[in-house]
């Protein structure tokens, strides 16, 4: 795996109906491509994340895909609540031999891009796409949407897998001691409050979803979206990416801020 | 230099748009396709990004242009990983925003927004490859992108090269009934796995300063070179160690190539079968074998480049073309040769044959190694006079022509005569004729003019009768070799000498005994200012020139030959006339031809002066659809 620098958005701002415009011109391209039936495909995609951690605790973010052929590229993002976990800088990691890029806009949203070089083949097999690294810091039901996948395939055929899977980490608030202990006798470890594994639950984030790859039904959501531009960072992030797939996410992240 | 949008990956089958400019030095672009675009390319290049990331651009030329250079974001005339991160940044970008017009390059689907679509179709633009590398039938690009890549480096190349030669090229491969061991590599450099260390010492330190850098080349033995001796595949100048390279021979070294090996030819480049007494007893000779069928010759003069580079050998190859010696053993070695225009390529530093008609060009396996090969070794030299006529008629790179679609709107011409009636090359000239057809280009039929003047009293059928200058101009040309660039450690400096010292093939003797006694007054009424020679070749190339022109014509083709031999005089064309052919392979004899199965046949491709751009873009296209070459299945991978 090969870190990728996190870069910040900071440049650009799309006004919505300029971003509208766009999303209904992608849609169709979805629509198009998808149609073709070529290269690149997986089998499945996952998201993971712990079941639980506490307040100040790495959580870590793994997006993978099974049975994958011809991966040449792809883009996804991780949509996240900015209320409860903070992306980790640089902490993006993807396959070794290839190009990546990650941009976390500080609000909810890292978008991920990698591609292979030159001629080289496509990614075969079970490939994590992406491992992203958050820091806990502040207790509650933590959600980690990936609303879409991008693939592209070596000979530029691309496929989007929509709502392409979720998890969530429950992040508990630390117990911090009220008053100073008065024994004399020293901890003998660090801390006495690190459920390291909930044994409650086993493994409830890997909501696996395999990809529809179809644009279809995109104009609703779209709809809405455009015409409630308060919504939550999030809230707007899936509700668009549903219809037209990343790009348009890593927009409206943008342009909602 | 320009660029333009979605050109031909090299190499590949993807097809581009029809409108691709060319940078245009020559006169005239040959026909409607290259011209077509110039227009506007200048508009496209006013609205086009310009550096984005205030890069410190490198001064080496254009890589493979414009393919792998069209989408260069950052100005160094290639893509890389730093123009992916222009991409990134930008991606989600519409045409709508500020900062589009700095990406709208990297746009290559033309959809108006910047995606993960286009950054992998930036990135294909890199010359890069970590899959696997096979060295059988490698291009220079896959040579290129493996060692970008760190699969493999120069050195693992060119010992697996030096290899391949140790194994294969004088040992009985071939137990058939009359095989013979291949015979085409003379010498083999001991300093060239030092050349291949230095070459990924550059790679580490510069990245891929040039498309030949660390690329394993194998010239004829008749090029100047100062690690190897040039023997001319004559014993009698075994020790000929020569202190500086031939002018070509420094063009592939100052491009960081990698000299291998020189390869086995025809004693002094005569024929077109090779035979050479090279390091052997004196009265002793041996031919060069064809990989394909080694119980047949390789052809010649260039047999042992032939051989070589079609049994994976070397990289890339080079003979020379005084009446065919590039062309003959390309179209049996199913290879691709370019007998350049005579002034592109300095002779200097090259045993003569016939100055009025020597050339030096590439032998390779595709048309874009032969692009990348023909790119290092052009040039003016004030040691070849007659390459100031270059000037300004060479591009910044031929590799700007490798256009798939290069035969859309083309017209091609053919002589009917010049078809010959042999089964195998009409079956292919057929086959090929439908191709062109198909690809778009217009095939027409040309009736050459019968009388044009006193010096071409028949017309075309002059030019064709002329004879080679070599009988008139060896003993002038070669002395002029002996006095500049012999060794002085031979003995043998004169036709007299050589024939005294018994070391050369046997057959030759006579030949050199007449040719040695032409006296200067013969030469200069042939090949002198007013000789001859000298204008039925002026003349030649006028005549044949207003047959491309009346006829509106990009190229005129003809077989360079027929399954293990010529035809006609079809290969006295390009030397009458001066002017540059492309031989590319059309196929092969199949048993139902009756002839020799599995033989090669070239077509090859005459154009106007300088023109060898357009000619091996038609020659890319035409390869493109038809991938007519073989590997012979004699000299595979070792085990």
């Amino acid at each position: 795996m090969t870190h990728t620098p996190t870069r910040r958005r900071v440049r650009r701002r799309a006004t919505l109906a300029g971003g509208l415009a766009l999303a209904a011109g992608l849609l169709s391209a979805v629509a198009t491509g998808t149609a073709a039936q070529a290269a690149p495909a997986v089998a499945d995609v996952t998201v993971d994340a712990p079941a639980s951690v506490d307040v100040g605790d790495a959580v870590e973010v793994t997006v993978a895909v099974t049975g994958a052929a011809d991966l040449f590229a792809y883009d996804l993002a991780v949509a996240y609540d900015a209320d409860l976990v903070e992306y980790v800088d640089d902490s993006a990691a993807t396959p070794d031999g290839g190009f990546s890029d990650a941009a976390d806009d500080g609000a909810g949203a890292v978008a991920v891009a990698y591609t292979r070089l030159g001629t080289s083949p496509g990614l075969e097999g079970d490939v994590t796409l992406a491992t992203l690294t958050f820091t806990a810091v502040a207790a509650g039901e933590a959600p980690f949407d990936v609303p879409a996948v991008t693939l592209v395939g070596t000979d530029e055929e691309t496929l989007t897998l929509e709502d392409a899977g979720s998890a969530t980490t429950t992040i508990t608030a630390v117990e911090v001691p009220t008053e100073e202990p008065t024994e004399t006798t020293p901890p003998t470890d660090g801390g006495t409050t690190e459920p390291v594994d909930d044994e409650t639950t086993s493994d409830p984030t890997s909501t696996a979803t395999s990809g529809t790859g179809a644009g279809t039904g995109g104009g609703g959501p779209l709809a809405s979206t455009g015409a409630s531009v308060a919504v939550v960072v999030v809230g707007a992030l899936l509700a668009v990416a549903t219809g037209v797939g990343i790009l348009v996410a890593r927009r409206r992240a943008v342009a909602s801020r | 230099m320009s660029t333009q949008p979605a050109p031909t990956a090299p190499g590949t089958t993807h097809h581009p748009r029809k409108d691709r400019p060319v940078t245009l030095t020559h006169r005239r672009a040959a026909g409607g396709v290259a011209a077509l675009t110039l227009t506007g390319l200048a508009v496209g290049l006013a609205a086009a990004p310009t550096a984005v990331g205030a890069p410190e651009a490198p001064t080496a030329s254009a890589f493979l242009a414009p393919y792998y250079t069209a989408l260069d974001l950052t100005g160094d005339q290639q893509v890389t990983t730093d123009d992916l991160a222009v991409v990134a940044e930008g991606l989600g970008l519409t045409a709508d925003d500020e900062g589009w017009k700095d990406v709208a390059l990297a746009d290559t689907d033309g959809d108006g927004v910047l995606t993960v679509a286009d950054l992998a179709a930036v990135s294909q633009r890199i010359v890069y490859d970590d899959g696997p590398f096979e060295l059988v039938e490698a291009s220079v690009v896959d040579m290129q992108a493996a060692m970008n890549a760190g699969v493999t480096t120069s050195v693992e190349i060119t010992q697996e090269y030096l290899d391949r030669i140790a194994a294969y090229d004088r040992t009985l491969v071939d137990t058939g009934a009359g095989g013979r061991p291949l015979a085409s590599i003379i010498t083999t450099s001991d300093v060239a796995l030092d050349a291949a260390k230095q070459a990924d010492a550059v790679r580490a330190e510069q990245g891929m300063t040039s498309m030949l850098l660390g690329v394993p080349v194998t010239v004829k033995d008749n090029y100047d070179t100062k690690d190897m001796p040039t023997t001319g595949g004559c014993g009698c100048w075994d020790d000929n160690q020569t202190s500086t390279d031939a002018a070509m021979v420094g063009g592939l070294r100052a491009d960081g190539a990698v000299l291998l090996a020189k390869a086995s030819l025809d004693e002094f480049a005569f024929g077109f079968e090779s035979q050479f007494s090279s390091y052997q007893a004196a009265g002793s000779a041996t031919f060069v074998a064809s990989p394909y069928a080694t119980s047949r010759t390789a052809g010649g003069s260039s047999g042992g480049t032939g051989a070589a580079i079609s049994a994976n050998l070397a990289g890339i190859g080079f003979g020379t073309d005084t009446g065919g010696s590039i062309r003959v053993p390309s179209s049996y070695n199913q290879l691709v040769g370019v007998r350049p225009t005579v002034g592109l390529a300095s002779r200097d530093g090259i045993i003569p044959l016939a100055l009025s008609q020597d050339t030096g060009g590439p032998m390779t396996r595709s048309v874009t190694d032969a692009a990348v090969a023909l790119d290092a070794v052009v040039g003016v030299d004030p040691a070849d006079p007659v390459t100031s006529r270059q000037e300004g008629e060479v591009p910044a790179s031929y590799t700007q022509y490798l256009d798939a679609d290069a035969l859309d709107g083309a017209r091609i011409g053919y002589v009917p005569s010049m078809i010959g009636t042999n089964r195998t090359t009409t079956r292919l000239w057929a086959e090929t004729r439908a191709t062109l057809e198909s690809l778009g280009a217009t095939v027409v039929e040309v009736t050459p003019p019968t009388s044009y003047s006193t010096v071409l009293p028949n017309g075309f059928a002059s030019v064709l009768s002329e004879g080679s200058g070599s009988t008139n101009e060896f003993k002038h040309d070669l002395d002029e070799y002996v006095a500049n660039h012999l060794a002085p450690e031979v003995e043998a400096r004169t036709l007299s000498g050589i024939v005294d010292s018994g070391r050369y093939v046997p057959a030759r003797r006579s030949t050199y005994v007449s040719r040695g006694a032409i006296t200067e007054a013969t030469y200069q009424a042939w090949a002198g200012p007013e000789g001859t020679h000298t204008k039925v070749l002026a003349e030649g190339k006028t005549l044949v020139t207003q047959m491309l022109d009346g006829a509106d014509l990009d190229a005129l083709v003809y077989p360079s030959g027929n399954p293990y031999g010529t035809i006609g005089t079809n290969l006295r064309l390009s030397p009458n006339t001066g002017l540059p052919a492309v031989s590319v392979p059309m196929g092969q004899a199949t048993a139902a031809d009756a002839t020799i199965t599995g033989a090669g046949v070239n077509l090859e491709l005459l154009g106007r002066d300088f023109a060898e751009g357009p000619l091996l873009g038609l020659a890319f296209a035409l390869e493109q659809a038809t991938q007519a070459r073989t590997s012979p299945a004699l000299y595979g991978p070792l085990g």
